[in-house]
């Protein structure tokens, strides 16, 4: 009979002993998988957080507005701009803004705000800041970001002034009525936002057919940097500075570099703790067949065979708990990627829903995810290892005086 | 995007008229326990600077029980120049009202301030909203007179030691510096002014911030005999770290002393006023 023949036998000898080496591959893989998914998903959110509603893939601007942030520092023309833009291939939409520091007052205290002035049409997309509006926002009303409102006790269909600086220098000043309160994944907006459509935004602050700052989205995220050169190097953009988000945000680059160590870092931790657990049980059931080991030798085995032998019940162990433990893994995030885990959730009492950093909200619902061949990583390790904890007992097996192993 | 860009740009703001206000609150606000007109003391005693009445007169200088006033605000930055003409009236140090008479888009838009609150009526949305506090300690818009020093009602006779440090040659006059006493909470460490020869007008004022570094620079000039007030009718204030940045300050016209109605402190008069 050939050695995998009884190596695959071996297996159902001592059924305790190859469920309790199966449960350990399988949980091992399962937790490497579910935590890479976890971490995929997290890393996901804090991508997208950056990404997605307020920054977008690539940004235009005058060339001085980042550095000065005034109203008068604006790009002219944006409708025309804008067309240009949109005819780049792989840009998805473009949206125009106006950012301008405002005093909000629903009744006769003012409150600090900022005036967001944007397109409805586009911000309304998936990744838009008016993503999930229940009713399109109407011209002469505005929202207000969640916090804003309870700061100002604002409450819909209220009418409310807003105050601020023209970009002529003048006063500007005019009603609106409060559409809705928002909760936005721009934390900026949440904190301080009043949210109205671009016009009445170049309306009230004098800039015709102006805007701040263009938000472009790429149909795919890793064509930023192709936009913004062929946009750079588009003429009828004129001296229009054109940015990829990785330069407009480089802090929040580095924020999701650093997450993605930590993810790598759990990552291994999880990783050695698995091929421990495994090395150990492998280890110890080649040990205590010690006994067995020495009475086929007495029966004339050579010793490599028995060495084989060891290392082929490892290979099929560990080929099997891997893929138990896949089973389980992809069950895991299959059976958690449409709803998200909300990790809020186990915060207790006073829970917060959300963390903000740089303006942003990363968003605590976790919507794991894994890539096609994560399972992979997992299965080389656990057969490396596999093999590698049963060599050494096995070579001491091989190695065995039948007698005295017999009494063993 | 970057918050903290956004919330600094945010929290700076405020409107013309908050600064304005203060500015001419602090500097028309009358100080009702004065009665001689410094301008008839003397300053110099044996060659030397009298600087406790020297202080003291700049201290007092625009101060007086009550004012009607005309004055012109030129704000230029470097893409734009702004002049804006306005009517102030002013009682006491708590009480000003002042109303801008043009440019056109403004007229009529009035500003209150009474002790520490502040509204402003807008007469184009016929709404008067009241200022917050937390404005009272922030720049406005990035421009060179922070509400502190428009809000805050310094003295410094009290919030400040001084020194004379000897003549100055450009422009010619005295130096005195001004040191921030210690248990003292501001924006700046140390003041230079110079004084005229005979020590009566202030022709500069040199602000250092907490870190020793000279900030802005205070300019006083076009003295103007307004009833008896013999007194700077210019000031422009210039930053350092903001080039092609001016504020100015022009008094047309100052009648101190007048009778001013309580009447005219009021929310609903500023209403009537549109």
């Amino acid at each position: 009979m050939r050695t995998a023949q009884i190596a695959w036998r071996n297996l159902g000898r001592n059924k305790k002993r190859t469920a309790l080496a199966l449960l350990a591959i399988a949980v091992a893989q399962f937790a490497l998988l579910a935590t890479d998914g976890l971490m995929r998903g997290y890393s996901d959110n804090v991508r997208l957080a950056i990404t997605g509603p307020m920054v977008g893939h690539v940004q235009a601007h005058h060339p001085n507005w980042r550095r000065e942030r005034a109203l008068d520092l604006a790009i002219g023309q944006v409708d025309g701009i804008v067309s240009v833009i949109q005819q780049d291939p792989d840009v998805e939409d473009v949206s125009a803004r106006i950012y301008a520091p405002v005093l909000v007052a629903p009744e006769e205290d003012a409150f600090v705000a900022m005036v967001v002035g944007l397109s409805v049409e586009s911000e309304s997309s998936k990744y838009g800041v008016l993503s999930g509006l229940k009713e399109p926002l109407e011209r002469g009303k505005v929202l207000i970001g969640h916090r804003l409102a309870r700061k100002t006790n604002a409450k819909p269909g209220q009418e409310i002034a807003v105050v601020g600086q023209a970009a002529d220098g003048s006063l500007a000043n005019d009603l609106y009525i409060v559409q809705d309160i928002i909760k936005c994944p721009a934390d900026i907006i949440n904190q301080s936002g009043i949210v109205m459509s671009l016009q009445d935004a170049q309306r009230l602050f004098v800039m015709p057919n102006q805007a701040s700052e263009l938000v472009i989205r790429a149909k795919t995220s890793g064509k930023s940097r192709d936009i913004t050169r062929r946009l750079s190097e588009n003429p009828q953009l004129g001296s229009i500075e054109v940015l990829p988000w990785q330069e407009i945000v480089p802090e929040l680059v580095l924020i999701l570099k650093m997450s993605d160590y930590v993810g790598y870092f759990a990552l291994v931790i999880v990783f050695v703790a698995a091929i421990a657990g495994i090395a150990n049980t492998l280890m110890m059931s080649t040990f205590e067949r010690m006994h067995e080991f020495g009475m086929l030798l007495a029966l004339g085995t050579r010793p490599m065979r028995i060495v084989r032998l060891i290392v082929c019940e490892a290979i099929f162990i560990g080929i099997l708990g891997v893929a138990i433990g896949t089973v389980l893994g992809y069950g895991f995030v299959a059976g958690t990627a449409e709803r998200g885990i909300d990790m809020a959730s186990w915060g207790g009492e006073g829970q917060v829903e959300d963390m903000a950093y740089q303006g942003l909200n990363l968003p605590l619902h976790i919507y794991p995810r894994l890539e096609p061949f994560d399972s992979l990583i997992g299965l080389v390790a656990v057969i490396i290892t596999s093999m590698a904890a049963s060599v050494w007992p096995a070579w001491i097996a091989g190695r065995l005086e039948p007698v005295e192993a017999m009494r063993a | 995007m970057k918050r903290h860009k956004l919330q600094v740009a945010v929290i700076s703001t405020s409107i013309f008229f908050f600064s304005v206000v203060f500015l001419v609150g602090n500097t028309l606000g009358g100080n009702s326990a004065k009665t001689d007109n410094p301008t008839k003391q003397s300053f110099i005693e044996n060659g030397e600077p009298n600087l406790d009445a020297i202080i003291k007169y700049i201290d007092d200088m625009y101060r007086s029980k009550s004012s009607i006033s005309r004055l012109k605000l030129i704000v230029t930055k470097p893409r734009n120049k702004r002049t804006l003409t306005m009517k102030t009236w002013t009682k006491g140090e708590e009480k000003v009202l002042v109303i801008i008479e043009a440019p056109p888009r403004e007229k009529g838009t009035a500003t209150l301030k009474i002790e520490r609150n502040l509204w402003n009526y807008l007469p184009r949305i016929r709404r008067t909203i009241r200022i917050p506090p937390s404005m009272m300690l922030t720049s406005w818009m990035g421009s060179d007179f922070t509400n502190d020093d428009l809000v805050h009602e310094a003295s410094f006779q009290k919030d400040y030691d001084y020194s004379l440090v000897g003549r100055s040659a450009d422009p010619n006059g005295w130096l005195i510096e001004l040191k921030a006493k210690p248990d003292i909470v501001g924006l700046w460490k140390k003041l230079e002014v110079i004084v005229s020869e005979d020590g009566r007008v202030p022709l500069l004022a040199r602000y250092y911030d907490r870190k020793g570094r000279l900030a802005r620079t205070l300019y006083y000039s076009d003295v103007k005999n307004f009833d008896g007030h013999i007194i700077p009718s210019k000031l422009a204030l210039i930053p350092e770290d903001k080039k092609g940045h001016k504020t100015e300050l022009i008094y047309e016209d100052i009648d101190f002393d007048v009778p001013v109605p309580d009447l005219t402190f009021s929310l609903s008069n500023l209403e009537r006023k549109k």
